[in-house]
Parts: structure tokens; C-alpha cells; sequence
């Protein structure tokens, strides 16, 4: 379990490094809206076909977009699983939190407890 | 359910939990600096918690390790910033293959008696991390969680 978890935190940090950068934050925003070849992803950005590709591959990493190919281009759409991955790193330290809070006030009740029956 | 607000701040990546107690302030602080008392509450439930070295005070370390169920054991820490008795408490947590948690914990009284605690949780610190967060949790972001959350429900 502790290994499940840090080959999580893992790609959580892969999916932040590969956030960090406004052209892939693009690229993904794009993708999750409608897949795009990478060509057509080139010509949007002032930049190389092979600086915009290795932003998709960058970003296919962390598994936030996925590629195929069909004939001889190559398609890229986002994955939604991936970011919401993201956004759930801070719902899961609210729900470890939330149960320790409980066990917090649980045992304070205890002190109260104590006190009457004295 | 002692919670009485919650606040998630994706941008300064903050969970900030407050708790009110029927118990004054320096009762609430007992469960803090008490390390049979810390025992009994971290948790996580079902977890066995032992504290092997219990350092309150600024630069201190608070080391311990939870067992659990099928024991499995965790090693963990508390790197400690501050502490002023009773009303504040900051340190550093850490947990083995986790990342560090800034944890800013702050006891008020109540005039109707009983205590407020507020709990501030900054996820995470290592710098790379912390970088990511800065530029990646922008509006921009934000817009395409909300985008890929209704994407994906639809």
C-alpha cells in the first residue's frame, strides 16, 4: 500500500511538472474539448512541429492526453481521469482530516466523561 | 461532526478546516502536546500509533510510526516550526513516500465557552511541487478541471 501510494505521488508529480507549462495547459484544454492530430496542434503555437510534439509527449507521460495514430497522423486527445486526479490530491487531505477530527473530538469527549464520573 | 467550516483553495493548494469543541482552549491543546493523548487520535483509524521522540518546542521533531490492520508499518514525522501554548501550533508532516505538509493549527476560547480550532493544511512544500502549483493552479487550470469534470459526467 505505502508503494501503491508513492507510485502515485509519482505520477501526481509528473501530471504538476507537466501543468507547469502554459503551451501544454493549452494543449490539454484543447484535447479534452475534441481530439486534434498533432499537426493541426503545430499550427497553433509559434513553434516547431518538434517543440510542439515534444509538449505532447511531455504531457502523454503524466498520461493526461492519449495518441494514436491513424494513417499517417498521429491524434491526441486529453484524459479527463488524469486531471481530476489532480484536483482529488486535495479531497483525500480533507478525508484524513475529517477522521482525525472526529477521533480528535471522541477523545476530548473522553476527558469530559472521566471528569463526571469523578 | 465537530467541523463547522471547510474552505479548498486550489491556488495557495490550502485545505482550511475549522472545528469548534466544548472543551476549553488549553483541554484542546492537551491533545497536542500530550504524546499518549496524540496516540489516541491521529489515526489513521485502525492504525496503532507510537511516538518514539516527542520534541515540542521550535525546531524539535515529533517521530512516530503507525501500524496497521495487517501490519503494515508507517514511519512518520513532525518537523516543528512553532509553538505557543495554548493557542498556536506549526510543523512540518511527513510520511514515508509521502509529500511534507505545512500544518498551522491555531485554539481560540469561545464567549459561549468552549474552543475554536482552526487547521490549515499547505499541500504540499517540496519546491518543485510548490513551483507547479504556483503556475499551474491559475484560473486557467481551474477552467480545465471544471471543463474535464463535465466532459466526463456527461
Amino acid at each position: 500500500m505505502v508503494e501503491q501510494r508513492a507510485t502515485a505521488e509519482r505520477q501526481r508529480d509528473r501530471c504538476f511538472r507537466a501543468l507547469a507549462d502554459p503551451t501544454r495547459r493549452d494543449i490539454l484544454a484543447r484535447t479534452l474539448e475534441r481530439e486534434h492530430s498533432v499537426g493541426e496542434l503545430a499550427d497553433l503555437y509559434p513553434m516547431s512541429f518538434a517543440a510542439v510534439q515534444k509538449h505532447v509527449a511531455v504531457l502523454e507521460a503524466a498520461t493526461l492526453v492519449t495518441k494514436r495514430a491513424r494513417h499517417r497522423y498521429r491524434f491526441v486527445r486529453g484524459n479527463p481521469d488524469a486531471i481530476r486526479s489532480v484536483a482529488e490530491a486535495l479531497d483525500e487531505l480533507e478525508r484524513a482530516w475529517e477522521g482525525r477530527l472526529e477521533r480528535f473530538e471522541a477523545e476530548l469527549d473522553g476527558d469530559r466523561n472521566t471528569e463526571d464520573a469523578g | 461532526m465537530p467541523i463547522v467550516s471547510r474552505r479548498k483553495d486550489l491556488e495557495t493548494r490550502r485545505l482550511t478546516l475549522v472545528a469548534e469543541f466544548a472543551a476549553r482552549p488549553e483541554a484542546v491543546w492537551d491533545l497536542w502536546a500530550s504524546p499518549h493523548r496524540l496516540e489516541r487520535w491521529w489515526g489513521p483509524a485502525d492504525f496503532t500509533m507510537s511516538v518514539e521522540t516527542f520534541e515540542l518546542r521550535p525546531g524539535g521533531v515529533v517521530r512516530f510510526h503507525v501500524v496497521g490492520p495487517d501490519g503494515q508499518v508507517i514511519a512518520a514525522r513532525f518537523d516543528v516550526v512553532d509553538v505557543a501554548p495554548p493557542g498556536a501550533l506549526r510543523f512540518d508532516f511527513t510520511s514515508d513516500g509521502m509529500e511534507t505538509t505545512r500544518i498551522d493549527v491555531s485554539i481560540e476560547g469561545l464567549p459561549a465557552g468552549g474552543s475554536r480550532m482552526t487547521l490549515i493544511a499547505t499541500f504540499p512544500s517540496d519546491a518543485v511541487m510548490e513551483h507547479a502549483f504556483d503556475i499551474g493552479f491559475d484560473a486557467g487550470l481551474a477552467n480545465t478541471i471544471e471543463r474535464a469534470e463535465a466532459l466526463s459526467s456527461s
